[in-house]
């Protein structure tokens, strides 16, 4: 179950990794609690700020340290996280929500409401949230790495939707 | 030192508020660690926590000031409130008691 444990952020992971380590080692592992889990992990991912405030608590850093660190917390969205990073990870996702939702606009218009085009709306809605979500803890790789895993995350929500509209 | 203002948005907790709720309650009685928690909780609702959520609304009341780790040497330590945490769970049980209240009472009438 400790596979599990690595969907988290290294920043919760290094405060809460080893006491949910040991919780989890007396629990037997069910589709609901693996459920649970990526849903924390999502969680997690999604407010990463979280664990940078209780792990800089926890550490018990000196005064000087806690300055810079609350400085850092209010300007970036991730531990680590400089405040261009931070302006540049807010105009991915809010930049590609917009086309994603002109696109699906667009494509309404054009062909009508197909199974596609619906798999498209739903996408733009919440699917660069979610891939951000999951980029925050790919932040040491290279920016190609970065861009591929992003646009591999949109198209595999995308099909997965189309999937879902189409069979269920 | 957080003010009161900041104590009440701390608690916006969204899906987390009622397991938050539950882990204020849990360490009312004594410090626990985690496992403990979730077994208290359980004798209590009859429903169990998962490790997601148990450790979503730990971080949160961490985060917001409501509890903290026993200090000790110990790198697993257990959690407990504060006293902004039981201020607070004071405030949100008065207020779940008056509801109940209201709703029995209008249940019985009805």
């Amino acid at each position: 179950m400790s596979f599990l444990l690595r969907l988290y952020p290294k920043a919760w992971r290094e405060r809460y990794g080893e006491e949910v380590a040991e919780l989890l080692a007396r629990e037997r592992l069910t589709p609901r609690l693996a459920l649970d889990l990526l849903t924390g992990a999502l969680d997690a991912q999604l407010h990463p700020q979280l664990a940078a405030r209780t792990a800089h608590k926890a550490t018990g850093a000196s005064g000087g340290a806690t300055v810079i660190g609350g400085f850092s917390f209010r300007c970036a969205s991730a531990p680590g996280m400089t405040r261009r990073e931070a302006l540049n990870s807010a105009l991915l996702v809010a930049g590609s929500a917009l086309v994603l939702a002109l696109g699906w606009v667009w494509l309404k218009r054009t062909y009508g409401p197909t199974p596609w085009v619906d798999a498209l709306g739903q996408v733009a809605l919440f699917g660069p949230t979610l891939a951000y979500a999951v980029l925050l803890g790919a932040k040491n790789r290279t920016s190609t790495a970065r861009a591929l895993l992003f646009a591999g995350l949109l198209v595999l929500l995308l099909l997965i939707n189309y999937a879902a509209a189409r069979w269920l | 030192m957080r003010s009161r203002d900041q104590e009440e948005t701390a608690t916006d907790f969204g899906r987390f508020s009622e397991p938050a709720l539950l882990v204020l309650v849990s360490l009312a009685g004594e410090p626990k660690h985690g496992y403990a928690m979730i077994e208290d909780i359980a004798a209590m609702t009859g429903s169990r926590l998962g490790a997601g959520t148990l450790y979503g609304a730990i971080a949160r009341l961490e985060a917001g000031g409501l509890i903290e780790p026993v200090p000790g040497g110990e790198r697993r330590r257990p959690y407990r409130l504060t006293a902004a945490g039981a201020r607070q769970l004071k405030a949100r049980l008065a207020s779940l008691e008056r509801v109940a209240r209201i709703g029995q009472t209008r249940l019985a009438g009805a």
